[in-house]
């Protein structure tokens, strides 16, 4: 019994072990045509400003449980202005729709200390379906990125059932506040202090959503930063 | 009768080597015909899907006629014409099997090299170590791709670009008589600058290869 575990083992290990391929798509790079088109402008400090020279890549990504598979599909560099086009041509199996199917990010390779991120950092764009012969426009903005260090006061008041939530609120992305990437965290007698990141050269508007005796407030502060201010904000029960 | 035969052929042989061994320090130039491989170096071996213009360039054969004059001691001057492709690399670009793709074809990257040469030699009794630098003007050709696909063809067109060129070389050869037969290693490198395709943009396109070469020579 010992011995076919041992032997067991390594195919397990083996089985657990996961392969990951990445792969150039050159036919799709220069689509000969039904092409896929994401394109569009990207740009920062509230969308007054063009980011150019950013490289953009979109890659196919696809996962299970035993190996991944990247396939870079389009590049491109953002022109004086910000402007971007990405073309590509879609692969049968990347038309598929299942359960398993991949999904197509859009990433940026951008200085990451400078520009404020996501959830995952360098993918601006996510798709999980796309079509042939289609043109997408996406206008994105990229905020520069400064820090909330958050200070509540008073919340030995805070009583069973109480509650403070702060959220930063400001353009991100495609088309204002992105809901994926407001900060927020929840404030208590535990919890008085907390850093966020937040855009920079833009308004952030600071919502304070108070529960007080089952009564629910909200309200809302607009702060503007620098890119690299790092503000320390109180707020008061 | 058969022995005699034998020693008397024998004799004329070693005879005719000594005769040849004295004229051949009149030999004042040499004419070599090269022939074998280029492999690109440097950025134009690259297939970056990073970069806008990946060259895919691969190993091809170079071909090589050099004359060369000796002026004075162990220096010579002379002249090289070479003629070097260099193959697409289409099985990265569109690999046999991918189901998009039903027809493949490429012309190869191309330089003519037409250069000056300046030679260190060095004499060791019957063989010559030498070291060639030279400096001239390559014509050069782009390599041309075409990827017919069941969407359309991905078309790269060839493009022509002069431009300065060098090249560096070591070589050995062992003489016999007026012929040698020999080895040679070194560099060429030029960068053409050709046009964008579909615009009136141009970029510069490093084309350095390091060869490898046997050669035939004949002095006179």
């Amino acid at each position: 019994m010992k011995n076919k575990l041992f032997l067991l083992l390594p195919l397990l290990l083996l089985l657990l072990s996961s392969c990951h391929t990445q792969t150039d798509d050159f036919i799709s790079k220069h689509c000969p045509g039904s092409c896929t088109v994401i394109k569009g402008k990207l740009t920062t400090d509230d969308r007054s400003t063009p980011l150019a020279g950013v490289k953009l890549e979109v890659n196919w990504v696809t996962r299970d449980i035993f190996s991944s598979l990247l396939r870079r599909k389009a590049i491109t560099t953002t022109d004086a202005n910000g402007n971007f086009e990405l073309r590509f041509l879609l692969r049968e199996d990347e038309l598929v729709r299942d359960y398993n199917n991949g999904v197509f990010v859009v990433n940026a390779q951008i200085d990451q200390s400078k520009y404020l991120g996501c959830r995952f950092y360098e993918h601006l764009l996510t798709y999980d379906k796309l079509s042939r012969d289609t043109t997408i426009i996406v206008n994105y903005n990229l905020p520069h990125r400064a820090s909330l260090y958050l200070q509540a006061l008073n919340t030995s008041a805070m009583s069973t059932g109480d509650a403070m939530l702060v959220s930063a609120i400001f353009d991100y992305g495609e088309a204002g506040p992105a809901p994926n990437c407001i900060p927020t965290v929840s404030m208590d007698i535990r919890n008085t202090e907390a850093a966020i990141l937040v855009a920079a050269n833009q308004d952030v508007i600071i919502r304070t959503v108070r529960r007080k005796n089952g009564v629910e407030t909200t309200t809302n502060e607009v702060v503007r930063l620098t890119p690299g201010q790092n503000l320390h904000h109180q707020l008061s029960f | 009768m058969a022995m005699r035969k034998l020693i008397s052929t024998t004799l004329l042989l070693v005879l005719c080597f000594t005769a040849f061994g004295q004229d051949e320090q009149n030999y004042s130039s040499t004419i070599r015909v090269q022939f074998g491989g280029a492999i690109p170096t440097g950025s134009f071996k690259s297939k970056s899907f990073d970069e806008e213009y990946p060259p895919f360039a691969i190993s091809g054969p170079l071909l090589q006629v050099n004359y060369a004059r000796t002026i004075k001691d162990n220096w010579a001057v002379g002249g090289t014409f070479a003629l070097r492709r260099n193959p697409f690399n289409l099985d990265k670009f569109a690999p046999k099997g991918d189901e998009l793709v039903l027809h493949t074809d490429s012309e190869p990257w191309q330089s003519v090299f037409t250069l000056a040469d300046l030679y260190y030699q060095h004499q060791a009794g019957l063989n010559t170590l030498y070291l060639r630098g030279s400096l001239g003007v390559a014509f050069s050709r782009r390599a041309s791709v075409t990827v017919d696909t069941s969407f359309g063809t991905i078309y790269r067109a060839p493009d022509h670009g002069v431009a300065p060129a060098y090249g560096l070389h070591a070589g050995f050869q062992q003489n016999y008589s007026r012929f040698s037969i020999g080895l040679e290693t070194g560099v060429f490198a030029t960068r053409p600058v050709f046009e964008v395709q579909g615009s009136n943009a141009t970029y510069k396109q490093s084309m350095a290869t390091i060869n490898a070469s046997m050669f035939l020579a004949y002095a006179f």
